[in-house]
């Protein structure tokens, strides 16, 4: 089944091309691989799916529904959730209420129940807590619920980034650079989470991502993206042997004599 | 609740207590008229502070407070409506201006939003000084009625024209709206304040209605600063929309409300209570060193920016850290050197 379909995607900047006729069809229950060198609009493309900028032209529909231009909130309750690129969190909140803050989409706590207080919204407050734990326990950082998300090591922040989207019960993730800047245990610790997640829970996922060897362990499906356009489209084997992929990422081959 | 919220809130309710007995043991006028004015700076400032959690700045505090006045006071005074109504529309004009002028204005951020928030107070303040057939322009507005007496059940009856009985009024008025302030803070809405202040871009990728949240507390507090300035308008009885320094409605006022909430400390909810109560009683104390207040104000700013961010209402939390640092010290253990 088609999750989300790309369909001629373009973005301008004032005169930049910035993503060009993109097609791209993302299936349930996979992981596809958005890479591409730096500037290539890989970064533009998630944003336009998360509904932060708008689309200069084309469209995407998530669930046969078209979804262009919607603001991002409105995305979010679709079920796209995104992490971002750095390390864009509640910094001055406990790692808990980070969580809580993403869980509260999925449980209507009602206005007037939760301003006086009432014993049903407090309920409603518990079986979040229990399922914000849930997420924690998920990504392992149970025992970092009470410190503030700000005092984080940059690995277990991007592990909080992370929680914060899946709380949210997403459908979709949209991942931007999830393994920059980790050590390789770390890298493979969060491979293995978003692997799980695609397993047991179904999570289709985007990753955008530079480092090579996380990408090609984890993605079913490849697409590369050079100056805005998609060059090549395949399993990562197929994409690690492809000359357009090899000359956009190193250079061609040039005769100087 | 009951017993627990109790012991957990005996500070509030004692202090709560004190106010309502104050007035019968200190029977001076003039300072339960300073008093009066000091709840309606607290309003201000707890509102003022209630919109910054989001991390925007507003000065436009005098704006709608001017607002609430005036069409309270005209409400009153032509259409001859009860203040227990007209009291409710003043703040709700105010609302509807906030949420009106909110969806462009809210677009901006930081200092930009600040100005914007500023025009819209002078706005205010021009239209009520050039308006003057029905605001009386620059003479001002004069004989505004105090508030109608009530009837409690044909038992007594509560007429509100001393200023004793005015500022039970005003007592009652700025604590429930101070309860309220407070509730919304502490409900599921003020944890999406917070996280809108902390991250707004994620905040929006987990489901949050930016714009609309900024434009709820922007109009929900405009409404309670309209309260604040139509319980002025009915015990002062006159308004007039001066611009000058130390008047109500001048840009000065607006940015002494910030002074308050940035004094008190704008992490606790205690701190714009502590900042306003302090910064109108003190300059009452010494009268002549009025003219230098601005002075005085701003270094006094400057002096809490730089040495205690928290504010006022943070300073039991920085002195416990630090006789904390100097009990550790006088029983560290002394360093003994192996040899």
């Amino acid at each position: 089944m088609v999750l989300l379909n790309i369909c001629n995607l373009t973005k301008h900047f004032g005169g930049l091309t910035a993503v060009n006729d993109l097609n791209l069809k993302i299936y349930q229950g996979e992981i596809v691989g958005l890479i591409g060198p730096n500037g290539a609009g890989k970064s533009t493309v998630l944003n336009m799916i998360s509904g932060a900028i708008s689309v200069t032209k084309g469209m995407y529909t998530f669930k046969g529904k078209d979804i262009t231009g919607l603001p991002p909130h409105r995305i979010a309750k679709k079920g796209i959730a995104r992490v971002f690129q750095g390390n864009v969190l509640f910094r001055n909140l406990t790692v808990m209420t980070n969580v809580l803050v993403g869980i509260h989409l999925r449980n209507n706590i009602g206005f007037w129940g939760s301003f006086f207080g009432s014993s049903y919204s407090r309920n409603i407050e518990k079986i979040m807590y229990k399922k914000a734990s849930e997420t924690l326990m998920l990504v392992g950082l149970s025992d970092k619920a009470d410190e503030l998300a700000i005092n984080l090591s940059h690995g277990n922040q991007r592990l909080l980034c992370l929680a914060v989207a899946l709380a949210s019960d997403p459908e979709l993730l949209l991942l931007d650079e999830p393994v920059t800047g980790m050590n390789a245990e770390e890298v493979s610790a969060m491979v293995s989470i978003i692997r799980m997640l695609t397993d047991k829970k179904g999570i289709t996922s985007i990753v955008v991502e530079h480092n090579m060897r996380a990408v090609m362990s984890l993605c079913d499906r490849i697409a590369v993206i050079s100056y805005g356009t998609k060059i090549a489209e395949g399993s990562p084997e197929e994409i690690t042997k492809n000359p357009t992929v090899i000359e956009a990422y190193l250079g061609a081959e040039q005769n100087v004599t | 609740m009951n017993r627990k919220w109790l012991t957990s809130n005996v500070g509030s309710v004692v202090l709560i207590c004190v106010l309502f007995v104050l007035p019968l043991l200190w029977k001076s006028t003039y300072w339960i008229h300073i008093l009066i004015l000091t709840g309606l700076n607290v309003l201000l400032a707890v509102s003022l502070r209630a919109f910054s959690r989001l991390g925007q700045i507003s000065i436009g505090t005098a704006g709608f407070m001017l607002l609430g006045a005036y069409s309270s006071a005209l409400l009153a005074k032509y259409l001859g409506l009860s203040f227990w109504i007209t009291l409710f529309l003043g703040g709700l004009l105010a609302a509807v201006v906030a949420l009106a002028a909110g969806y462009p204005f809210l677009k901006a951020k930081g200092i930009y939003f600040a100005i914007l928030s500023w025009i819209l107070a002078e706005v205010c303040r021009l239209t009520a000084w050039y308006w003057s057939s029905l605001t009386g322009g620059s003479t001002g507005l004069q004989k505004i009625p105090p508030p109608d007496p009530i009837n409690i059940l044909g038992l007594t009856t509560l007429t509100f024209n001393t200023k004793t009985a005015y500022y039970y009024l005003m007592l009652v008025i700025v604590i429930v709206c101070l309860v309220i302030l407070y509730r919304l803070e502490r409900s599921w809405l003020g944890l999406m304040w917070s996280a809108i202040r902390e991250a707004d871009n994620l905040a929006q990728s987990v489901g949050i209605n930016i714009m609309g949240h900024k434009m709820l507390i922007f109009s929900v507090t405009a409404f309670f600063m309209g309260i604040a300035g139509s319980l002025y308008a009915h015990y002062m009885s006159t308004l007039s929309p001066y611009g000058e320094p130390g008047s109500v409605f001048s840009f000065t006022a607006s940015i002494y409300v910030l002074i308050y909430v940035v004094v008190g400390g704008e992490t606790r909810f205690a701190g714009p209570i502590i900042g306003a109560v302090l910064l109108t009683v003190i300059p009452e104390l010494v009268r002549t060193l009025r003219e230098y207040m601005p002075l005085i104000f701003g270094g006094l700013l400057i002096i809490v920016i730089f040495l205690i961010p928290d504010g006022i209402a943070g300073l039991g939390a920085l002195f416990s850290r630090c006789c904390g640092k100097a009990v550790r010290f006088l029983i560290r253990k002394p360093i003994t050197i192996k040899s």
